[in-house]
């Protein structure tokens, strides 16, 4: 194992905790935080996330609004382990930089139908969804 | 006298006359005369609050997305804006659900389509993508039992697949069952 | 000839539509396709005319301020014959073919039928056909003796009005969709009044589409005929069922 520009571990361990930003009021409700906040990027077919649990909220709020947001309103952050990643059979490797950064990686692509890869990729985003809790900023 | 009526395939409220209002392959003054007078007839419907009014807030609601994400990196990276057509084709399908369907909440989906979600807790809920074709991709987790699967969205009918998916983790009310 | 056979020497159609919507490539784009479709068809349909659709919608922003927004695509590609009665469609979903009056029988189309449906599979190699549709528009002159009519002469499931001394028409507009439960095939059936012209008639519009949903591939003509004949049936049936004699007796002149 190797260690990145960041201090942290090449390798992104099934208990840490991972953040991922969010940017629209709509992407969660009072249950928690809806499937498609999870949803991947189609140009880099990965979903961008941050390895930092809820605390310290205050680099937390650092990390989500000069490497996320920038002008735009941090609504909130979805905070989950990357062994729930995991186990709706994606995975979670480390990209850096910017610091502290991974990709939620195996998403499943089908070229030869979109909407079948996109119910698929909903599949695993709700899978992921139900064990994240949700911090309101 | 009482008139049979078919449990097989009811279209509920207003959903054929939504067909009927659109344009269609028919081409004769006639068939113009008929998707005019089905157009004002919905035109009165969408104008009661009783018989429209929760949609009326649906569609606002679904507008306000729109143009909270109607620029490319919405999500702070490289989110694609929300698609027109998928707006027109999630506004078409607001319409066609019967009425007796809870109607849904709205999210962004980083390709540009619309998540339309009926979520009664974390692990029952049903989440429905309209994007620009008229395929809809959807999926659902009920406890441990999850899938996913594909419909499409044709006439202005709501296939019963996905009227059955929604109801399997809706009942009364609105989607946000948790509130 | 089948109990719901039709035979009127003056049927009242203005429009015949068979409409197959189907699974098409994903890679399909009606725009990229115009002119081998042009040049397939161009022998026996020589005018051709592009079908927009545009969509407005306007709405009002927290603050009052009005939005407009608007969209424009291909609907449909469309072929005409010169007379301009006949055409058939390529469509974003799927294949049309128009018969506008004069019409006479839908035995006299269904070889031309087949022959631009073939020509359309191959060129636009649809996966699968999902939705077979036959919509007939009729228009029923119905005589206005004095400036009054009484239309349960004329139509047996006509509109009613809650006090017929009191209340007179001045337009209706019923719908209603069933389902033939031997067969699953469905039907929505329009009747509404038009405006009445100068020459003492009442137009009114019979307009009736059945309808089945289900899976057939797009090489089985066989199956497609079937199920086209089936709808015929029910179209017929349904016809047949909605006018008294004397009004279908006003097509036999």
């Amino acid at each position: 194992m190797g260690t990145l520009p960041s201090g942290l571990d090449t390798i992104v361990g099934d208990d840490e905790y991972l953040a991922r930003f969010l940017t629209s009021s709509s992407q969660f409700n009072s249950v928690g935080v809806k499937p498609s906040a999870f949803l991947p990027n189609p140009k880099d077919r990965a979903s961008s996330v941050f390895r930092h649990g809820a605390s310290p909220r205050s680099s937390l709020l650092k990390i989500g609004k000069t490497l996320v947001a920038g002008e735009r309103k941090l609504h909130g952050v979805a905070i989950c382990k990357a062994h729930h990643i995991r186990a709706a059979l994606l995975d979670v490797v480390a990209q850096e930089p910017p610091p502290k950064h991974a990709n939620i990686i195996g998403w499943p692509w089908l070229i030869s139908d979109p909407e079948l890869e996109k119910a698929q990729q909903k599949e695993r985003a709700a899978l992921v969804a139900q064990y994240a809790e949700m911090l309101i900023l | 006298m009482f008139e049979p009526i078919s449990a097989l395939g009811i279209q509920l409220g207003f959903a054929a006359l939504y067909s009927l209002a659109r344009p269609g392959s028919a081409i004769s003054p006639e068939a113009q005369t008929v998707q005019q007078a089905v157009g004002s007839v919905m035109d009165s419907v969408e104008r009661s609050q009783a018989l429209f009014g929760d949609k009326a807030v649906a569609i606002s609601q679904l507008w306000a997305l729109a143009n909270e994400c109607n620029e490319a990196g919405w999500d702070g990276e490289s989110a694609a804006a929300i698609d027109r057509q998928a707006v027109f084709n999630a506004l078409a399908f607001i319409r066609a659900l019967p009425a007796h369907v809870p109607l849904p909440e709205f999210a962004p989906e980083p390709d540009g389509a619309i998540s339309l979600d009926w979520i009664k807790s974390r692990t029952h809920l049903f989440s429905l993508s309209v994007g620009a074709s008229d395929r809809l991709a959807y999926a659902w987790l009920d406890g441990t039992d999850k899938g996913h699967a594909v419909a499409r969205f044709q006439e202005g009918r709501v296939p019963q697949r996905v009227l059955d998916g929604i109801d399997a983790v809706a009942s009364n009310g609105n989607a946000a069952f948790g509130s | 000839m089948s109990k719901n056979s039709i035979d009127l020497a003056n049927a009242p159609i203005v429009e015949a539509v068979l409409d197959i919507d189907c699974d098409l490539p994903p890679s399909f784009d009606l725009g990229a396709i115009e002119t081998p479709i042009r040049d397939a068809f161009r022998s026996k349909y020589p005018a051709f005319r592009t079908q927009f659709v545009e969509e407005h919608q306007f709405m009002s922003e927290s603050d009052g301020t009005p939005k407009m927004t608007s969209r424009r695509g291909i609907q449909a590609l469309q072929l005409l014959k010169r007379s301009g009665k006949q055409l058939v469609q390529i469509r974003v979903q799927g294949f049309s073919f128009n018969r506008l009056a004069p019409y006479s029988s839908l035995d006299k189309y269904l070889p031309e039928i087949e022959r631009t449906w073939r020509s359309y599979v191959r060129l636009v190699q649809p996966v699968q056909i999902r939705h077979v549709r036959l919509r007939y528009i009729n228009r029923i002159l119905l005589p206005y003796a004095g400036g009054k009519i009484e239309l349960d002469d004329y139509l047996k499931c006509g509109p009613r009005l809650p006090d017929e001394d009191e209340l007179t028409f001045v337009g209706f507009l019923n719908q209603h969709s069933a389902v033939e439960l031997a067969t699953g095939n469905q039907v929505n059936i329009v009747l509404a009044a038009q405006s009445p012209p100068a020459d003492g008639t009442l137009p009114v519009i019979l307009d009736i589409a059945a309808f089945k949903d289900g899976s057939i591939e797009p090489s089985d003509w066989a199956k497609l005929r079937t199920t086209i004949q089936s709808l015929r049936q029910l179209k017929n049936l349904v016809f047949k069922n909605s006018l008294t004699d004397k009004c279908l007796n006003l097509f036999q002149r």
